[in-house]
């Protein structure tokens, strides 16, 4: 069943336009790898998803209805989880709070369960969130788009940061929370890991999708080989 | 010794109202970083509710009080809603200029309304006088104390431990990151402005209560809510709550060791001194040290 379908999708900034028709679907308990250079519009592409960016064409319906233009809160009330680029989290804040927060749009109360997801937060949960490390605010990041029990979650730039061990671990609760029923569009620049973890994957490339497919094909494809996939030595 | 002692408790006595008053001005600069000069002009408004309620029906200035918090606060809610969520990610050149506006027609307006005249709203209690120790406090000023020490309390408690009052300390963090939490931005900035301006119409009736007040007399609020807020510590309660006290005793030992005329100049002086010695405030932690601004 498609979860999130986007047709046509052209957005950007004031007259610069950074999108130019993009199509993607999400299926429903899917994760899907969305990777491309720098630049080339993926957050731009989940912000417009959850309504911070203006459509100027094409249509965004998620769950059976037709949510372009929406504000942001109406989105996320509808069951999408934005976890932004850069974490965003409420620094002054504890994470036990920082949760609490997560659950708004829905009265969301139980912290157990993204605990659940995250053992390492249940020692942090009085913890000012500023001072969490890098992986640990990651994880209260997405903790914090489960809490209202979403139907999707987005998340950019997972591994932004962070030491491979640790995106691992967190990479690898992704299938848990896809098991639970929640879809998880993940944003990635590190496009080895994206495509492992994922079914599909789209290539964005400024502003259009070049490439879509299975992930196991895409891997195996000489042309996102080429510029994509880091032989080693090259670095990221 | 027994006058130094009195002058401090007096200070410290209108200090706490004045914190009172201070508290919403810090909250609203904090979450949005706007800077409202009308926040004394709400304090007057708050008075002459409570004065026109103590005239019509004898209402009891406490209950005037509360009285003038509920008007005052749909006023703050909606003068937010309708006018200064329209400036509110402009420059900051363009929110002090629409409330300068605002605080000019309000002391105007409530001048021709109510005239210009010094009024005070008379209790058979607030002038009885309670012997503590070897100086004698008007008990009007003691009830005072009390309700504005025990509202401001109640505002930490509520902004720290509630749903809504996090959510308003979120989206002062980080407007997008609370939007995207789902909570409504521009509902939780009229709440703030609303809570605000409830917390100054209410102290506004106190000050009835213990003294006289004329339109004139919001510049001043203004001006002492600006310097206890600094003082405080940008958009810290508790900070703002101690830049009270500390003013209020200051001004009342200059009141009563120096030529009247300096008692302004002094709170000036402690707040060029404070901000040498300690940049962010008496509280010293800056809330909003890692705000973001809105994109
Ligand atoms: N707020 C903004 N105003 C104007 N232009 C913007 C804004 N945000 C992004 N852009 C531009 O839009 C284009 C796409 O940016 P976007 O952030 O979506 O890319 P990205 O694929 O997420 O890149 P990265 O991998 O570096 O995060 C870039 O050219 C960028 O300069
Ligand atoms: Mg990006």
């Amino acid at each position: 069943m498609t979860l999130l379908q986007v047709a046509g999708l052209t957005a950007g900034y004031g007259r610069v336009e950074v999108l130019h028709g993009v199509d993607l679907t999400v299926a429903a308990g899917e994760i899907i790898a969305l990777v491309g250079a720098n630049g080339a519009g993926k957050t731009t592409l989940l912000r417009s998803i959850s309504g911070q960016v203006a459509a100027t064409a094409g249509r965004i319906c998620f769950a059976g209805a037709d949510i372009t233009g929406h504000p942001v809160e109406s989105v996320v009330r509808r069951g999408v989880a934005h976890v932004p680029e850069g974490r965003r989290l409420f620094a002054g804040l504890t994470v036990r709070d920082n949760l609490r927060l997560g659950g708004w749009a829905t009265r969301g109360t139980d912290i157990d369960r993204v605990l659940g997801l995250f053992p390492p937060l249940a020692a942090r949960l009085t913890q000012v969130a500023g001072t969490l490390s890098g992986g640990e605010q990651q994880m209260c990041a997405i903790a914090r788009g489960l809490m209202n029990r979403p139907k999707l979650i987005m998340i950019d730039e997972l591994s932004l940061g962070l030491a491979p061990v640790v995106v691992d671990d967190i990479v690898r609760t992704l299938p848990d929370i896809a098991a639970t029923g929640t879809a998880v569009l993940l944003v990635e620049q590190d496009v080895d890991i994206a495509l492992s973890v994922s079914t599909r994957g789209y290539v964005l490339e400024t502003g259009t999708i070049a490439f879509t497919g299975p992930s196991a094909q895409l891997r195996t494809d000489s042309r996102i080989q080429r510029a994509y996939l880091a032989r080693p030595g090259d670095g990221r | 010794m027994t006058s130094f002692l009195q002058a401090t408790s007096y200070g410290l006595l209108q200090g706490g109202l004045l914190a009172m008053i201070a508290i919403g001005f810090s909250l609203v600069w904090g979450v949005m970083n706007v800077i409202n000069l009308s926040h004394g002009a709400y304090v007057l408004l708050g008075a002459y509710i409570a004065w026109e309620l103590h005239a019509a029906w004898g209402l009891d200035p406490l209950l005037g009080a509360v009285a003038a918090g509920l008007v005052m606060f749909g006023a703050g809610y909606a003068v937010q809603r309708s006018l200064i969520n329209q400036v509110v990610n402009a420059p900051i050149f363009l929110t002090l200029l629409l409330t300068f506006g605002l605080q000019l027609v309000l002391v105007q307006g409530m001048a021709v309304v109510f005239s210009a005249d010094y009024r005070s709203i008379a209790t058979w209690y607030a002038s009885e006088s309670l012997p503590i120790g070897d100086v004698r406090v008007p008990s009007g000023r003691l009830l005072a104390f009390g309700v504005a020490i025990l509202a401001t309390v109640v505002l930490v408690t509520f902004m720290r431990r509630t749903r809504t009052g996090l959510a308003i300390l979120a989206t002062g963090m980080d407007r997008n990151a609370a939007r995207l939490m789902g909570i409504n931005a521009r509902h939780a900035y009229a709440l703030t402005a609303g809570i605000a301006a409830a917390l100054a119409g209410a102290a506004g009736a106190l000050v009835g209560l213990v003294g006289t007040f004329s339109p004139p007399d919001a510049a001043r609020f203004t001006l002492l809510s600006f310097v206890i807020s600094v003082l405080g510590g940008l958009g810290n309660m508790y900070g703002a709550l101690l830049g009270g006290l500390v003013l209020g005793v200051v001004q009342a030992w200059a009141g009563q060791y120096l030529p009247g005329t300096w008692v302004n100049a002094v709170a000036f002086a402690v707040l060029v001194a404070v901000l040498i010695v300690r940049p962010s405030g008496l509280a010293g932690r800056a809330f909003y040290e890692a705000r973001v601004e809105a994109t």
